[in-house]
């Protein structure tokens, strides 16, 4: 409490009452600012470098060799994506449902929270016309490996986080249980599998391996479903735990493999609609069959 | 006010994480982990996983040469069936065959039955001969010294050397055996633990 | 035909996602009515062939992988021997066998470059370096004709074309993108091989126009991706046939192009059934010398980066 020497209230503070302390009135904000307090102390210099410094320990290479795949887009790809998703007499943004004010009919009208969107519970994104400044892009590939088999023998836990990290060459996370199920076994925060979000080089090496060495040697394989898809621009497919084994790193000491586990794979682009995102994805080599859903 | 013992209530589930070493509520034949204890990290001594990799040389099918960073230990590759050999990445082109690896012919079925007897269709040279044998012993001690179910498989081998030092060609070993030959399963189905509900 | 030949380090195929609808094989539109009379409209066809090989790197690019993958190396965690190759094994003692391992520490001895400190076999002070590399054995059982055992070496980057600079070729500049131009029998310049309309004749849509103008003049077949129906320019001449920068003077012409990659087969000019008298397959560094200045201009900023 601040306590002026002329005996002035200061503003930061009320002033005492009855008995009781004033209390501050400046509203409090250091929980707020995040401070990390290793940095702050003089045990860890190496800390203060940036992450992006090689004297970091945080550091961590990134252009270590040509992507040929983001050479491709970059040359060829993403000015074809342009002219491709091209309509003529396009709005340059169609509206996704919003939350929508009330009427004002009923005094309690005032200060209610916004109704929810005319037929959708939640709210849908804005779709824009693509120009130079938005073309679709491949952001990130989710894969997702949930081995429930782990709950009762828990080497599969293990197993699943390598097959992973072989198949994709950089270190996952585990998957923990969520639920309470008798009948398939699993009980709650039980690890059980992998996952890992793949971004920049290491996901364009990923997707040149299942372009070029793994898909083409699924036996009657027709392609992604062009049904797949989240409306808004991101696709998935699986793989089963056999096609799982012909990854190289995998079909290469197949001894060491008594047991693949089967993943899911999903492809988040910057695209704001499936028909673009399958655009996009065909053109970095992805095969695909079966008829639309209206996107 | 203030309390003298701070009491920690309702942990949430998903911050507590149990690892198995033995669930009284799980059924026989549970499995539990040896966990090694954790080795301590220091402060600011974490680093980033980075596996050690390989810049392996890729050739594809079609001759393409690529080069793959990957951790498998090889230091070049070259792949049969790919994208460049596959018919739906390669609309264009009708010529491309698949190599079939278990390929329907009658020759290729044969020289899968009887592989283990490839290198005898020649008559082998005297420094091979020599080589032969010790090799196949060399194959045949780790056989022994794994699970009883290979046992099957060392009469066979020893079979193989006795042939060499007898001058046993393959087509009279073949004329014995038939041509309709039908291998012997090594064992069936092994009981398990569960039974049907 | 392309993709005969053995290649090094490949680029990515371009695929082939068709937007061609059913409806565009209906009848041909009639009595087309325009602004501009038909036979003042060509459609022009925008061809190249996408790089085979990946672009070839500066000094300066080397110089910055080899700076950014040493700082992986050295950052790289030790490769587990012990995972993939099994105690005690043939392939392991044969593993062990290639590498050159770290000076070990021993007591009484001074390590002028400081001392060893060593775990799995792996300097820690220093990146490690394993060596995979199959050595050629002399009394190899294999045969050393068969393709599975030897080495690969992959062709080399610059082709016979590229030495005879055989512009026709398509299998010249193989890390760069190649536009197709034609040389006007009349006029004798050089652009992207356009068609004008014909008032008489069926009126296709501009795309389909081209695509089909471009096989019948090919002696060869060959199979092309148009990008899409939609022309990417349009390139207005005045009365006298010049290129028309500024849009306020008189248009009397106008050319829309239309963008498309050639998939495979070749594209030969049969000089007889064309107005066009020959024909180049240029990279985008070479296009300048032959398209007039006015519609290099025009076109410039629709080439690719390489």
């Amino acid at each position: 409490m601040k306590v002026n020497t002329l005996g002035l209230r200061s503003f930061s503070s009320s002033s005492i009452v009855k008995g009781k302390p004033g209390y501050s009135i400046v509203h409090p904000v250091h929980h707020t600012v995040k401070i990390d307090k290793k940095v702050l102390s003089p045990r860890f210099p190496e800390l203060k470098y940036p992450k992006n410094d090689p004297r970091s320990p945080h550091f961590k290479p990134v252009n270590v060799a040509p992507d040929r795949l983001k050479e491709h887009y970059l040359n060829i790809l993403k000015s074809d994506l342009m002219y491709m998703t091209y309509k003529h007499d396009e709005a340059d943004k169609i509206e996704g449902a919003k939350k929508r004010e009330w009427d004002g009919t009923s005094a309690y009208h005032l200060n209610r929270n916004l109704r929810r969107p005319s037929g959708f519970v939640k709210e849908q994104p804005d779709s824009h016309r693509v120009t130079n400044k938005n073309v679709p892009e491949l952001k990130s590939i989710h894969i997702n490996c949930f081995v429930p088999l782990a709950v009762t023998n828990p080497h599969h836990a293990i197993s699943s986080m390598l097959q992973v990290q072989q198949i994709t060459g950089e270190k996952p996370q585990p998957i923990y249980t969520k639920s309470d199920v008798g009948r398939w076994q699993i009980r709650r925060s039980r690890r059980a599998g992998a996952k890992i979000e793949l971004k920049g080089k290491p996901m364009n090496d990923f997707l040149l391996t299942l372009t070029e060495l793994v898909l083409p040697r699924i036996p009657e394989f027709q392609g992604l479903r062009n049904k797949s898809g989240d409306t808004y621009g991101n696709l998935h497919f699986g793989l089963t735990h056999k096609q799982v084994r012909l990854f190289p790193e995998i079909s290469s000491n197949p001894d060491l493999w008594p047991r693949t586990y089967g993943l899911h794979i999903t492809f988040n682009t910057t695209a704001e609609r499936d028909t673009q995102a399958r655009m996009l994805l065909s053109g970095l080599g992805l095969p695909f069959f079966g008829g639309e859903r209206h996107s | 006010m203030f309390r003298n013992s701070v009491i920690i209530k309702n942990i949430p589930k998903t911050q507590v994480r149990t690892y198995l070493t033995h669930n009284p509520s799980m059924s026989s034949g549970d499995v539990s982990l040896d966990r090694r204890p954790k080795k301590k990290i220091q402060v600011g001594k974490a680093r980033p996983a980075i596996y050690y990799k390989f810049d392996t040389v890729v050739q594809l099918s079609d001759g393409s040469v690529v080069v793959r960073r990957s951790q498998t230990p090889k230091a070049e590759m070259k792949i049969i069936n790919d994208q460049r050999n596959n018919p739906m990445w390669n609309p264009s082109r009708k010529d491309l065959t698949q190599v079939n690896e278990r390929a329907a012919g009658r020759l290729s079925k044969f020289k899968q039955k009887y592989s283990l007897f490839e290198d005898l269709e020649e008559k082998p040279n005297v420094s091979e001969q020599e080589a032969m044998p010790q090799e196949t012993k060399a194959a045949a001690k780790p056989v022994e010294e794994e699970q009883p179910k290979l046992q099957k498989s060392e009469p066979k081998k020893a079979a193989m050397e006795e042939e060499e030092d007898d001058d046993f060609s393959l087509d009279d070993y073949l004329e014995l055996v038939g041509e309709n030959v039908q291998e012997v399963q090594s064992g069936g189905k092994l009981a398990k633990g569960k039974k049907g509900k | 035909m392309l993709r005969n030949s053995l290649r090094t380090t490949n680029s990515v195929c371009v695929r082939g996602f068709s937007t061609s609808s059913i409806a565009r094989l209906a009848e041909p539109i009639e009595n087309v009515k325009t602004k501009t009379p038909i036979d003042s409209i060509s459609s022009s066809l925008f061809l190249s062939r996408v790089p085979i090989v990946t672009p070839t790197l500066g000094e300066f690019e080397k110089q910055y992988y080899k700076y950014q993958d040493e700082l992986q190396r050295r950052l790289m965690w030790s490769f587990p021997y012990y995972y993939y190759f099994k105690k005690s094994s043939l392939a392991e003692a044969a593993f062990f066998k290639n590498q050159k391992w770290p000076i070990s520490k021993e007591e009484g001895v001074f390590y002028p470059k400081g001392t060893p400190n060593i775990k799995h076999l792996r300097e820690r002070s220093e990146k490690q370096v394993i060596n995979v590399k199959e050595e050629e054995d002399e009394n190899s059982k294999f045969k050393k004709e068969s393709d599975v055992v030897k080495p690969i070496v992959p062709n080399s980057r610059i082709t016979d074309a590229d030495v005879k600079k055989d512009l026709k070729s398509l299998e010249r500049k193989l890390d760069s993108t190649l536009y197709l131009i034609v040389q006007d029998k009349k006029s004798s310049e050089w652009k992207f091989p356009s068609f004008k309309y014909n008032a008489e004749e069926r009126i296709s849509a501009l795309d389909e126009y081209a695509t089909e103008n471009i096989q019948n003049i090919s002696q060869k077949d060959f199979n092309m991706f148009t990008v899409t129906n939609t022309p990417i320019h349009v390139v207005k001449y005045d009365s006298s046939n010049k290129v028309v920068n500024n849009a306020s003077t008189n248009v009397a012409s106008k050319e829309y192009i239309i963008k498309s990659h050639i998939l495979a087969g070749d594209f030969v000019l049969n000089q007889k059934e064309s107005q066009f008298k020959d024909y180049l397959w240029l990279s985008g560094e070479e296009l300048p010398e032959y398209l007039s200045k006015d519609y290099y201009k025009q076109v410039e900023f629709l080439l690719a980066d390489y």
